[in-house]
């Protein structure tokens, strides 16, 4: 049964060959260099279930590709520098090349031969990524804006759908979705303006979350699950930003007071700790452990005045035991990184499913991150209590929110590597020292065209294990009723 | 063509000539404001993105004409095209309800009242594109004579499921005039046509459940039209009752017979004149002069064309924005210091004013343009850009250039890309390539060069305290920008704080941006030092001056003026201006000779 399995994919893969026109193609010239490519897939590690990673060759001459893998080689031709790879052949290239590396030559005419560069390798892991992504598109100002949503997108094509979209509300701000253990089934995001609410998807039900009756409690802003499903942690912001005149970040997005809160959905209580919420300090990004017993949150020294002393705004990475039981914090916070020692400040925290390893940003001061060119991915490993920047998945530009898949083998993270302004996700591969390797660019029919052309940033990739199935007609209608 | 039809072309060609002088006198610069607010792309996805969702094909269309009204003269006949074409359809459908002669007044209505609509920003242009799908539809349903009753409705649900899916709402009007019209003609099974209602309400239904359209006021309504999250007023639905109106007027003159054509065409013209009145009258209630104005300045700056900004803003300042866009030009001009007082001025906002709001201003975006003051710009200007849906091209081009200016290259070429796409601008965008990734040609490139040593090396937010505090930083980092320099003048100027003025000049005169001093500042120079050399030292201490203060003040004596640029003539002007204030200390009108000096403007404006 296996032989047949295997002759049936080698016969398929030569019929793809065949079906594609391709002919036995002879590099009569090496170029010793590497190819401009876009996006830069030279040596990724990508999961086997990814949706094919097309790419352009950044010359003008006419080119081709050659994938070798283990079922030898096959070619295919540029179109306009666009390599282009059939939906059936590449679901078959990583069925069969699973834990092994596909290699890739990008060949372009020379005279009457062909010329290859140095060829680059793909990677394929056999831990697949969720299949789901969810994000939200605005324009990079995150004052103005028309039209906005959150979307989902299938990772194993290109297939995007809106989740919500802010036409049905009057253009209003939606931000903040935020998934319990990845799962689409236990949901919610912020609405503000004039339909304002948290809007709570659970149960295959659509309702606004009733308003927190505690009056010292904020506004609910960046939301985190339990993984019981019944709380969610928030931090409530006050936020601001202001201009730089002529800094590359921009923009400083910073809070003048926050706090963390736990919410209970079932009897929609807030709780809180003299630790997680208190006048002195700024607290923020709240994040529960996987098993429920520990909050993870920032927190800074409150700071006065704002923004003159912008840059003394540095948060440390806490840790508070929770109970889910009692829903009561510990009476103590372990330091996991201590700001003011070591000079960098902490957002988005976040833990490995699988409990071992925590990601964060750090950068230099503040806490919104993607306006901080220096923003770096860092882990911690749990278990050593070691540091360590992902250095394989930074670049000189920022790198800022992210999320683990649920076999804790990739991250998601917001880059703004491509063009210095318009966040774009990448997926890295996680290995099991909690080494991050090269990361690549969601995948996308044609990606130069599509990412020149998105005038919106990806904010807050999510990852989820499969696809949210509510109607955006419900969720309106929730939004739009008065309560 | 007969005789009749020939006097029915040519009457109908006189009234839209004089519709369109109407239009061009009332309407001509909001129609450019419509075209700066969308980029209309020549670009694959761009069209099936539009055409994938309901009303998509009436978006298209409307953002195609739209692209076009850059020229205000030529928005105008675009406009009057489509509602002449509007109105030839209802001539179309209302003659076959014979007698044509008397109807012929009504066939105009459902156009003027669309027209009417023009006025109000907020309403969507594909409306009139919609409008424009339905009254053609409506034709052509109007002639399926050949066809039974049956075909009829078989076309005609047709018409209406592929009506919705091009032009939205507006089905909901075609339907139910259709039925209306099957219902005057007495045509066969004509309450069979009720089908048509039902499935535009159906259609609509499906659209709200699906999510495509956000209520089902969106989807039977104008509303559909309208800009979301405004309140839509209701004399935007007076375009979709004339259309039954004249029917159902021209179904009941249809119904007296042929032998009182007069009687008609009376009845007729009376229905024609009222509705007229209510066209006048709603117009003078919805117009807004001051709002036309603002966009024919707006033209006018899109275009650089600054002297007839100066001329028609300065022949209108009872409102700041003539004033905020009459100083821009000035400036433009490099005359901004030297002719403030020519105007009527009204303290630092007359220069620049800043809202609490975040709405978009282009105003706003240009004027910090000009002051040099890059980042705030490009905050205000990607803000307004992104606001408006489909990206507000001078805003983009601003945007662009400030980044070419920043050397974000990338993103920079991103906004190229984009503007290449449309037809307009796309030779002024590839023009912007040669300054990709060159930072030698940007430097050397007037506008951009000076940008970019305008960015301060201080680090500091923008906006932060008042606009004075940017222009600072912008002039120590680039002294020889002559624009942000009068900006900082005239505020300083036009905030009588003759201290301050008095400083800039310490610091600036010769520089590259201050080679010559401007008249109102020797003015103030002089005052300056008149003020300090008059003032006994115990009344100046105890009125809050620093003794420090008072020093410097006294080290200003005519040979400073005169080493800092005041003329002879300035000073001798000075000193029969002190004399003629003597005689008349509180008598503005005494002084008058002296209005345009910017020690009229210190003693008698209020700010």
């Amino acid at each position: 049964m296996k032989n047949s399995c295997r002759f049936i994919s080698v016969l398929s893969l030569m019929l793809c060959c065949l079906a594609c026109g391709k002919t036995e193609l002879r590099i009569s010239e090496e170029l010793g260099e590497a190819p401009l490519i876009f996006p830069d897939y030279r040596d990724v590690t990508i999961p086997c279930n990814i949706a094919p990673l097309n790419f352009s060759y950044k010359g003008d001459e006419a080119c081709c590709l050659l994938v070798e893998g283990v079922d030898g080689e096959i070619r295919i031709d540029g179109s306009e520098g666009l390599f282009s790879f059939p939906a059936s052949l590449w679901k078959k290239l990583m069925e069969r090349n699973k834990g092994k590396a596909l290699k890739l030559t990008v060949a372009i005419r020379s005279g009457n031969g062909w010329a290859g560069y140095e060829p680059f390798r793909l990677h394929v892991a056999p831990e697949p990524i969720d299949p789901y992504l969810s994000y939200r598109l605005i324009p990079p100002g995150y004052e103005g804006w028309k039209k906005m949503g959150i979307y989902q997108r299938n990772l194993e094509n290109y297939e995007q759908t809106a989740l919500y979209e802010n036409k049905l509300t009057d253009g209003n701000c939606v931000n903040c979705h935020a998934y319990c253990d990845r799962d689409p089934g236990r949901m919610l995001f912020h609405a503000r303006a004039g339909h304002a609410g948290t809007v709570l998807l659970r149960d295959r039900t659509v309702e606004k979350l009733p308003a927190v009756a505690d009056p010292s409690v904020g506004t609910l802003v960046y939301p985190y699950w339990h993984p019981s499903g019944r709380y969610v942690a928030f931090s409530t912001n006050k936020t601001l930003q202001s201009f730089f005149n002529s800094h590359p970040n921009r923009v400083e997005v910073y809070d003048t007071a926050s706090d963390v809160v736990v919410y209970d959905l079932l009897t929609h209580r807030t709780a809180y700790s003299p630790l997680t919420k208190s006048a002195d300090s700024f607290e923020t990004f709240p994040a529960f452990s996987p098993d429920g017993k520990q909050l993870y949150f920032c927190s800074a020294r409150a700071v006065d005045p704002l923004p003159q002393k912008y840059k003394d705004v540095k948060y440390s990475l806490f840790r508070i035991a929770f109970d889910p039981e009692g829903m009561a914090f510990g009476n103590r916070v372990d330091t996991l990184y201590n700001a003011p020692m070591e000079g960098k400040s902490v957002s988005f925290p976040r833990i490995s499913p699988d409990g071992r390893f925590l990601a964060f940003t750090l950068h230099g001061f503040g806490n919104f991150s993607i306006w901080h060119k220096d923003a770096d991915l860092y882990m911690a490993d749990l278990q050593t209590g070691g540091i360590y920047p992902l250095s394989e998945a930074n670049s000189d530009d920022v790198e800022s929110y992210h999320s683990w898949s649920g076999n804790s083998r990739w991250i998601v993270f917001s880059s703004r590597r491509i063009d210095g302004l318009y966040t774009r996700p990448f997926i890295a591969y996680i290995d099991e020292a909690g080494q991050a390797h090269k990361p690549f660019l969601l995948p996308q029919k044609n990606p130069a065209d599509y990412y020149t052309r998105l005038m919106y940033s990806y904010n807050i990739p999510e990852l989820m294990m499969k696809k949210v199935n509510v109607s955006k007609h419900e969720i309106m209608n929730v939004l739009r009723s008065s309560f | 063509m007969d005789k009749k039809n020939i006097l029915f072309f040519l009457i109908a060609a006189a009234l839209f000539l004089l519709f369109g002088y109407f239009l061009r006198e009332t309407l001509q610069y909001a129609l450019f404001w419509r075209e700066q607010q969308q980029l209309f792309l020549f670009d694959w996805p761009y069209l099936v993105e539009n055409l994938s969702r309901p009303g998509g094909l009436s978006i298209l269309a409307g953002g195609f004409w739209v692209q076009f009204f850059y020229l205000p003269a030529l928005a105008v006949f675009l406009t009057l095209v489509l509602l002449a074409v509007v109105t030839l359809c209802m001539w179309l459908v209302v003659r076959t309800m014979r007698p044509a002669l008397p109807v012929y007044p009504l066939s105009f209505l459902p156009a003027l009242f669309l027209s009417l609509s023009l006025f109000d920003i907020c309403f969507r242009y594909e409306a009139v594109t919609a409008y424009l799908f339905a009254a053609l539809a409506f034709y052509v349903y109007s002639r399926l004579e050949r066809f039974d009753w049956k075909g009829r409705l078989l076309a005609g649900g047709l018409f209406v499921l592929a009506l919705f899916y091009v032009a939205g709402p507006v089905t909901v009007l075609f339907a139910g005039s259709v039925l209306l019209y099957d219902i005057l003609m007495r045509r066969e099974h004509a309450l069979c046509s009720l089908l048509y209602p039902f499935l535009a309400l159906l259609a609509g239904y499906i659209a709200v459940r699906e999510g495509a359209i956000a209520t089902c006021m969106h989807a039977y309504t104008p509303l559909g039209y309208y800009e979301m999250g405004e309140t839509m007023p209701f004399f935007h639905y007076l375009s979709w009752f004339m259309l039954p109106l004249c029917l159902l007027v021209a179904g009941s003159l249809r119904g007296q017979g042929s032998g009182k054509h007069r009687l008609q065409a009376v009845v007729s013209l009376a229905f024609f004149a009222s509705a007229l009145f209510l066209f006048w009258n709603k117009y003078r209630e919805i117009r807004n002069p001051d709002l036309h104005d603002s966009y024919r300045y707006e033209y006018y700056a899109v275009n650089e064309e600054w002297g007839k900004l100066a001329d028609v803003a300065s022949a209108n300042l009872h409102t700041g924005t003539a004033l905020n866009y009459l100083n821009l030009a000035l400036a433009q001009q490099g005359v901004l210091a030297e002719r403030l007082f020519f105007y009527p001025q009204y303290g630092p906002n007359s220069l620049v004013f800043l809202p609490r709001d975040k709405a978009p201003d282009v105003k706003l975006a240009r004027i910090l343009f000009a002051m040099g003051n890059m980042a705030a710009a490009q905050n205000v200007a990607f803000n307004t850009c992104f606001t408006t849906g489909g990206y507000n091209p001078s805003m983009l081009k601003m945007i662009l250039q400030i980044d070419l200016m920043r050397g974000a290259y990338p993103v920079a070429r991103k906004y190229i890309g984009l503007l290449e796409k449309s037809l307009h601008y796309a030779g002024w965008a590839t023009a912007q390539r040669k300054f990709l990734f060159d930072d030698q040609a940007v430097e050397a490139d007037p506008l951009l060069g000076t940008g970019r040593r305008d960015f301060p090396r201080e680090e500091a937010f923008v906006l932060s305290a008042s606009p004075m505090d940017d222009l600072y930083k912008v002039l120590a980092t680039n002294p020889a920008d002559g624009k942000a320099m009068q900006y900082a003048l005239s505020y300083l100027l036009l905030a009588k704080d003759f201290n301050h003025v008095q400083a800039l000049i310490e610091q600036y005169y010769g520089a590259p941006g201050l080679k010559t001093l401007p008249l109102p500042a020797q003015e103030a120079l002089l005052f300056y030092s008149d003020y300090y050399h008059t003032m006994d030292e115990n009344y100046a201490l105890q009125h809050g001056i620093t003794q420090e203060q008072f020093r410097l003040g006294q080290t200003v004596d005519l040979d400073y003026c005169k080493a800092h640029g005041v003329s002879q003539e300035t000073i001798d002007r000075f000193q029969r201006f002190k004399e003629a204030y003597g005689k008349n200390r509180q008598s503005p009108q005494a002084l008058v000779a002296y209005r345009h000096t910017f020690w009229y403007y210190l003693l008698f404006t209020q700010i």
